[in-house]
């Protein structure tokens, strides 16, 4: 995933849609991408960039912080974290979000990623 | 390759005419107004200003106002 | 589903209530609520600036859910600007964070004992002493607000110096100038001390059937974002008017003393307002176009100056109806009156009036604390705003709203402001365009383009294509009267439609034929809600809040005889290229008829019984 926060116009299509899409309700609360505001009409996109070094998936004491295979991401396996919440303050772009008794992190919809199809200014990219 | 024509429609007499992609100025058949077109891309030419406002506000003055 | 807190300034009490599945089936929500409990509320005694007039904010029943544009709330009181129906909407991200913080609409009535802000967050709602904020302009509150609370996302809406001190079309801000502009509503805050509403929410809006909405979401953004005049919304926003009326002939020029403008204009282009002013575009919540527009003055006495816009109305109202071709004093006014929270709608027109008066020599610059008023200079535009907010000069008549002015200057000085009920025409000349000109005699907050202006009118569309559209054949040309009671009415059902939706008019069929029509309105109500509604259920809905909004307006004695264009529109147009073009008495009194029949009202505009019987309204208050 590429983000360009210039870009961003804060619409927040990217956060709707995942939300819908992986947590079947409307609340862009746990959105597994974050759009925070930094002044008026400028954002700071926050989302996971499958790094090749992923600090988060190093700390994990239970191996459900994963990489993805198949996906070239990463995913969290709910059977297998403890919510211990070690991960969220390694990744060094605060792309690991605290959820409703989960931890949340862009799986990139376990195929394309369905915020790229709704970002118009195309601030989030996905090759 | 040839270019595909655009219609486009005259914001004075609103007949619709023919232009090329990227034509930068055009002028209706129908009434003779020059226009300047303006392109969001290809497909989509847009009017944006008559090819000199003063000669166009002046000509299309039809009745002086009274007092 | 969801809830409507009732909320009392005096004592600082909140009663909560659930709307029924029955009030939303007969008025869906935001401005078709709004109406449904503005009209039950407040009569023809109350003063719009007394405590027992009644501010109804509502969200749309959409507003902040996943899909195309649900960024709209509304605003609704008793007017203190024209003393009949007050009600404008915003965009923005308030309307999301209110719903969810857990409340749809809220009734803020009576008046705080000191300057206060609502808190709305987690389902509660707490008051706030807001007499820091007593020197703040509308961004500093906002920004002090998140600072004291330490959220940044929380959202505000609030007024500035010019609501707060009282000025009667003052009106309320959010955002950088997202505005709930029209008929003073702002003025109605001042006058309850309530100084700001902020929103935040963490809750999960109830979707019905959220792997459908996921669907209709998608297929809808596929479907506007290819539509043909997508991308010039995205690059121009509204400034797409400012070219129509400017190379179509139909600009108001010096106080609408003229429909074209002879100073050369270049200047005033958009292209050169996107060249030497544009930085960024932005947005609202959920929509992809993207119109608004950011800008930084470069250089210049104003340099350094940045803020969002100019909206059309900004554009032709200080640009063409005030002789000035400066973008920089343009862009100066526009953000003065986003920071003082000002009516941009009532500000141009009421300085366009005062350019007149002062050209025919009816006040002086004795009434004026010594500023004069020719037209275009940049003193006189960015001088009165001044005199507004001060109360000083003009600006202390001003500030009482145009028509006291008029009474307190008197020498026929009302005849030179042109209106429709009390508030001032927008700043283009619509009398060429018959289904337009209709739509502002009649729509029911005054003049107003957001109500009842049929927008495809400049467009030239074939029969053919208004056929599919509305369902009947409108004529292509603008000109004709015949069948255009049919395209102010079907404009009357899309607005009221996406406006109780909390749906951007922007993105809908109301601006260009592929955008969202009620066909795709019925799909995202069923997502949202279970409840699959028919076209001729949603016109009859549109219909419903149209007839309430009537209803207001006859209880205060409104009747035919208000259902005029302005004066001047007997006479023919002098410029551009169909000049020569006017109403005609005689046809467009057989089209008022037309539209009367049409809506079931009696040949006096008023409701018939039957018509109101059909819906459901016959037990509503009345005369």
């Amino acid at each position: 995933m590429k983000i360009a926060s210039e870009k961003c116009t804060g619409c927040r299509l990217c956060e709707s849609v995942c939300s819908l899409f992986h947590d079947k309700k409307m609340d862009l609360t746990f959105s597994r991408i974050q759009i925070d505001p930094s002044s008026e009409n400028h954002y700071r996109v926050r989302v996971c960039l499958q790094c090749e070094d992923c600090p988060p998936s190093e700390v994990c004491p239970t191996g459900a912080f994963q990489w993805n295979k198949a996906t070239g991401g990463v995913k969290i396996l709910e059977e297998e974290c403890n919510l211990c919440g070690l991960c969220i303050p390694e990744c060094p772009y605060s792309s690991v979000f605290e959820g409703d008794g989960s931890v949340l992190v862009c799986d990139l919809c376990d195929d394309r990623p369905k915020c790229v199809e709704v970002c118009q200014k195309q601030a989030i990219q996905f090759a | 390759m040839e270019k595909k024509e655009i219609q486009i429609r005259c914001k004075a007499c609103s007949s619709r005419f023919s232009v090329l992609p990227f034509d930068r100025f055009a002028q209706c058949p129908q009434c003779y107004q020059e226009w300047k077109i303006k392109w969001l891309d290809s497909e989509s030419g847009m009017i944006i200003a008559p090819v000199s406002w003063k000669e166009y506000q002046l000509k299309s003055r039809r009745i002086v106002p009274n007092g | 589903m969801g809830r409507i807190a009732y909320v009392d300034l005096a004592s600082e009490t909140v009663r909560i209530e659930e709307i029924s599945n029955e009030l939303r089936r007969l008025f869906l929500g935001g401005r078709g609520i709004n109406t449904h409990l503005l009209y039950q509320m407040v009569g023809e005694e109350t003063d719009p600036l007394g405590p027992e007039n009644v501010l109804v904010v509502g969200a749309g029943l959409l507003t902040g859910v996943a899909g195309i544009a649900n960024s709209r709330i509304s605003f609704s009181a008793k007017s203190p600007e024209t003393g009949l129906l007050g009600d404008s909407a915003m965009g923005g991200f308030f309307g999301g964070q209110l719903r969810y913080a857990g409340f749809d609409h809220l009734v803020i009535q009576g008046r705080a004992k000191k300057p206060i802000y609502l808190w709305i967050h987690d389902g509660r709602i707490e008051f706030k002493d807001a007499t820091h904020l007593s020197q703040l302009d509308t961004l500093q509150i906002q920004e002090r607000i998140r600072e004291d609370l330490k959220d940044p996302k929380i959202q505000v809406a609030c007024i500035g110096p010019a609501g707060r001190n009282g000025v009667r079309f003052a009106c309320i801000i959010h955002g950088l100038s997202h505005a709930a502009g029209r008929t003073g509503m702002g003025g109605v805050m001042g006058s309850k001390n309530l100084w700001a509403i902020a929103a935040r929410g963490k809750t999960a809006l109830p979707i019905h059937d959220p792997e459908k909405l996921l669907h209709v979401f998608q297929r809808h953004y596929q479907q506007v974002t290819r539509t043909k005049g997508f991308l010039a919304s995205s690059i121009y926003g509204t400034m797409i008017r400012l070219n129509n009326t400017r190379t179509q002939g139909y600009e108001g020029g010096l106080n609408h003393q003229f429909n074209m403008m002879e100073y050369g204009g270049e200047e005033l282009d958009a292209e050169v307002f996107i060249d030497k002013f544009e930085t960024k575009k932005a947005t609202c919540f959920g929509c992809p176009t993207a119109c608004k527009h950011m800008f930084r003055v470069p250089r210049g006495i104003y340099q350094g100056m940045e803020c969002e816009g100019p909206e059309y109305y900004g554009c032709g109202g200080w640009g063409s109806q005030c002789g000035c071709s400066s973008w920089e004093t343009i862009l100066e006014a526009w953000n003065l009156c986003a920071k003082y929270g000002l009516d941009v709608g009532s500000m141009t027109a009421y300085t366009a009036w005062v350019m007149e008066l002062y050209e025919k020599g009816i006040i002086t610059e004795k009434d004026t604390d010594g500023l004069s008023l020719e037209w275009g200079s940049a003193e006189a535009i960015i001088g009165l705003i001044q005199q507004v907010i001060e109360k000083r000069g003009i600006g202390k008549l001003l500030a009482q709203g145009w028509i006291e002015a008029a009474k307190a200057i008197g020498r026929n000085s009302e005849r030179y402001m042109d209106h429709v009920k009390g508030l001032s025409i927008e700043c283009d000349d619509v009398r060429g365009h018959r289904a337009q000109a209709l739509g502002l005699a009649t729509a029911t907050r005054g003049a107003c383009h957001l109500r009842s202006r049929y927008t495809l009118e400049e467009f030239f569309l074939p029969e053919e294509a208004t056929k599919k559209l509305t369902g009947k054949p409108i004529p292509q040309d603008a000109a004709v009267y015949d069948g255009k009671e049919w395209a102010c009415y079907w404009t009357e059902c899309i607005c009221s439609i996406a406006d109780a939706l909390g749906v951007c008019k922007f993105m809908t069929k109301w601006l260009s034929v592929g955008l969202l029509g009620f066909e795709e309105f019925i799909e995202s109500i069923e997502a949202v809600t279970g409840v699959k509604l028919s076209l001729e259920e949603m016109i009859e809905i549109g219909e419903r809040i149209y007839t309430t909004e009537r209803l207001f307006l006859t209880r205060e004695g409104i009747t035919r005889k208000d259902d005029i264009v302005p004066e001047k529109f007997y006479k023919p147009w002098t410029h551009g290229p169909k000049a020569g073009t006017r109403i005609e008495a005689e046809s467009f009194e057989k089209l008022l008829d037309r539209y009367y029949e049409l809506h079931g009202w009696d040949r006096n505009g008023i409701p018939k019984p039957e018509s109101l019987k059909k819906l459901g309204l016959e037990k509503e208050p009345r005369l």
